[in-house]
């Protein structure tokens, strides 16, 4: 999936997606995230049909967006999907398997197998308006599959699914990859992108604020953080570097978020009770810190390199974009 | 990236579906429509009333001499195979009781109900995005929903048509096929209603707001109807009685030179004082009518175009009468009722524009009869099919341009 130029405005007031450019790799799990009103579901809509864009170029398998005959090879679990509720759960994922297109051979076939994987073979014929929100979600995920699709699009998918559901879809996903799909998630559950994608789109504001591997995304974002006993003052740090004395240690604006600051060299800092962390990649560059600390009498318990996790990631992209015009209304999940 | 650069590292581009796939697609969406209508109790409950209406007819019995009623027989000089053969007798029973009563009001009204919801809860958000999301363009989607609304009345009105026939030819010997007629008929009538709904609830997704405004716009074609017919027979009593009162006035006024001639002769009574005195006041009230001319003409001309874009659920009932009876009443008919007790003193001015209004009334019957023959079929389906694809039209346009 190659997408370049997605432009999407409501009216003359809504600017939902600005120029946005994506790169979905075939065989992988693409994670696209951001907060709420960032455009990642209108995102989806568009490359699903059901929402027509200002402007888009790129291709979708093959077909320039907007192609209908390419989503036969396409799979879709929309957010807050409604499913008939007069339909059981057999009989929705044969009416939308028929939908794709797929022959009633391969219909019978697929079924039950869909069922099975997504362990509602018990529930297979009993009425969708019984169902839970876990169940339908799970019947979603078949249904999105019953196509036996190349690209499955997944919009929220463990909404409302249980631990033990989010781990079998987890698992889903990944037998998806390894049979070669490709899998394009949107999802707020960071720690759930996590886990399973290969890379990963940050959207805020209606543009892609990051895009690529977690690991090219925390290049240059790696930290280390030290740890030093206590020694009975609130900021151990705060008279070791100048420059941390700023307002910021003066006046911290939630002990529990602890006191962020920058280095002489332009180093961003964070200390939190006894821990420090400083954003230096270089281990090198980490000693004359703590010759400093050692110097100022601090018994240092730990060093420690730190990679960032996704959602720190993700907070970062979305400060950085909301310091430079966030969109009205839109907040963090 | 550029364009060029997408395009030229783009794969091949997936097949479109074939006409079998297309087949699979629609045939899935008629299933799906059975399903819903069979998970209603409405659909049910309507089948149930349609089999009370079909009970009805095997209930009724005809013989030589009048009906019977379950075991309860009714003299009737009229309702007797006597008087009529008895496939006619059952067919009136069916196309009053059966179309025009049971299937054109009661059982599209719920119809009507049961299908209404069908576009608003097909729209409403997480359900539409499920069926856009497929090889199937918009346009399709749309009519192929649309088609399968009127499953609903397809699969009642087939299941009374038959019982009916059934009834009909076991009970009374009365095998009637032309009885088949009223599927496509009540179809029709059903269609024209249902592009109403369809566009409402695309365009509201609301079904009470879909239910009222098609109920509004039934209720005002059958005031249009009436009112269409109402001036156009006003407007050609008037249009003749211009013709006419020119001659009554000519006649008046003969009779009034005629009568005081005799009165010249003779002295005049109080009574023939009275009667020239009323020879002139009709002179002057038939000059004043005269001069009023046709006033409905024109307010004919407006409510009829109107009419004409309108849906015509009447006139489309009364189809089968016309397709299987065509009980006009023959021309010689109203002119024999008409000059049935004419006065025969045809010298006195009273009488003689009495007997011209009569005249004038028979002649309005007659040439109102002609206009309304005078519409056809086609027209009455064809303008009423013109109204169904406006509606059509416009909600299939809001349903392709419309993000969800």
């Amino acid at each position: 999936m190659e997408l370049a130029h997605v432009d999407k405005r409501y009216g003359r007031s809504v600017h939902a997606l600005k120029d946005v450019s994506l790169n979905v790799r075939r065989g992988e799990i693409f994670g696209l995230l951001g907060p709420n009103g960032a455009g990642k579901s209108t995102l989806v809509k568009i490359l699903m049909t059901v929402v027509r864009p200002t402007r888009a170029e790129g291709f979708v398998l093959g077909a320039p967006v907007g192609t209908k005959s390419a989503l036969r090879r396409v799979g879709y679990l929309p957010e807050n999907h409604r499913f008939p509720r007069y339909l059981t759960g057999r009989q929705a994922l044969e009416l939308f398997a028929s939908l794709s297109g797929t022959p009633r051979d391969e219909r019978r076939r697929r079924v039950p197998e869909l069922l099975e994987q997504v362990g509602m073979t018990a529930w297979a014929d009993q009425k969708i308006g019984r169902y839970s929100k876990g169940m339908m979600q799970r019947v979603g995920i078949a249904q999105a599959l019953a196509g036996d699709p190349d690209l499955v699009v997944l919009d929220e998918p463990t909404d409302g699914v249980d631990p033990v559901g989010r781990r079998d879809i987890r698992d889903m996903l990944l037998r998806l990859k390894a049979q070669g799909k490709t899998v394009f998630i949107n999802s707020h559950l960071l720690s759930e992108l996590e886990m399973v994608s290969d890379r990963v789109a940050i959207m805020v504001a209606g543009q892609v604020a990051r895009q690529g591997t977690i690991g090219e995304l925390a290049v240059n974002r790696r930290s280390y953080e030290i740890e030093v006993e206590a020694n009975g003052t609130a900021y151990p740090f705060a008279s070791l570097f100048p420059p941390l004395r700023g307002g910021a240690v003066s006046v911290p604006p939630d002990p529990k978020e602890g006191v962020r600051g920058v280095l002489a060299d332009g180093c961003w800092t964070h200390q939190r009770g006894n821990t420090l962390r400083v954003g230096e990649s270089e281990a090198s560059r980490i000693q004359p810190l703590i010759d400093g600390l050692r110097d100022a009498g601090l018994v240092i318990r730990r060093v420690q390199p730190i990679q960032p996790t996704l959602e720190e990631l993700f907070m970062e992209a979305v400060e950085e974009v909301a310091g430079g015009g966030h969109a009205a209304g839109a907040k963090i999940k | 990236m550029s364009h060029e650069a997408l395009t030229s590292s783009a794969p091949a581009t997936p097949p479109r579906l074939t006409f079998g796939g297309m087949a699979i697609q629609t045939r899935a969406m008629l299933v799906d429509a059975y399903r819903e209508l069979n998970s209603k109790k409405l659909f049910w409950i309507t089948m149930f009333l349609s089999g009370i209406v079909v009970g009805a007819f095997g209930a009724v019995g005809f013989d030589e001499t009048g009906v019977s009623i379950f075991w309860k027989h009714f003299r009737s000089p009229f309702l007797n195979t006597t008087f009529l053969p008895i496939q006619q007798l059952y067919k009136n029973l069916f196309i009053s009781l059966g179309v025009q009563t049971w299937l054109s009001y009661f059982g599209l009204i719920l119809a009507l109900i049961s299908t209404a919801p069908m576009i608003p809860d097909f729209l409403s958000g997480g359900a539409v995005d499920l069926f856009l999301a497929r090889p199937m363009g918009r346009l399709r989607l749309f009519v192929t929903k649309y088609v399968v609304g009127m499953l609903f009345v397809g699969l009642q009105v087939t299941v009374f048509c038959v019982a009916s026939f059934l009834v009909l030819g076991l009970r009374g010997g009365a095998w009637v096929p032309g009885l088949f007629l009223a599927i496509p008929v009540v179809l029709l009538i059903f269609s024209y209603l249902w592009g109403v709904c369809v566009l409402v609830g695309t365009l509201t997704r609301s079904t009470i707001t879909a239910i009222l405004i098609t109920m509004v716009v039934w209720l005002m074609t059958f005031a249009l109807h009436q009112v269409e017919g109402e001036l156009l027979r006003r407007s050609i009593v008037a249009r003749l009685e211009v013709a006419s009162l020119d001659t009554d006035v000519n006649r008046i006024q003969a009779g009034i030179a005629d009568f005081q001639a005799k009165l010249a002769t003779t002295q005049p009574t109080e009574s023939d004082l009275a009667r020239l005195k009323s020879l002139n006041a009709m002179l002057n009230y038939t000059r004043a009518s005269r001069a009023a001319g046709d006033p409905y003409s024109t307010w004919h001309r407006v409510v009829y175009w109107v009419y004409w874009f309108s849906p015509k659920t009447t006139e489309s009932a009364n189809l089968m009468e016309r397709w299987l009876d065509r009980q006009f009443i023959p021309e010689r008919d109203l002119d024999r009722d008409h000059r049935r007790g004419e006065q025969k003193n045809e010298d006195d001015p009273e009488t003689q524009i009495f007997q011209a209004n009569r005249e004038t009334r028979r002649l309005a019957a007659i040439e109102l009869d002609k206009e309304m023959r005078s519409r056809s079929v086609f027209w009455v389906i064809g303008t009423s099919l013109i109204f169904e694809a406006t509606m059509l039209g416009l909600a299939a346009f809001v349903f392709v341009r419309r993000d969800y």
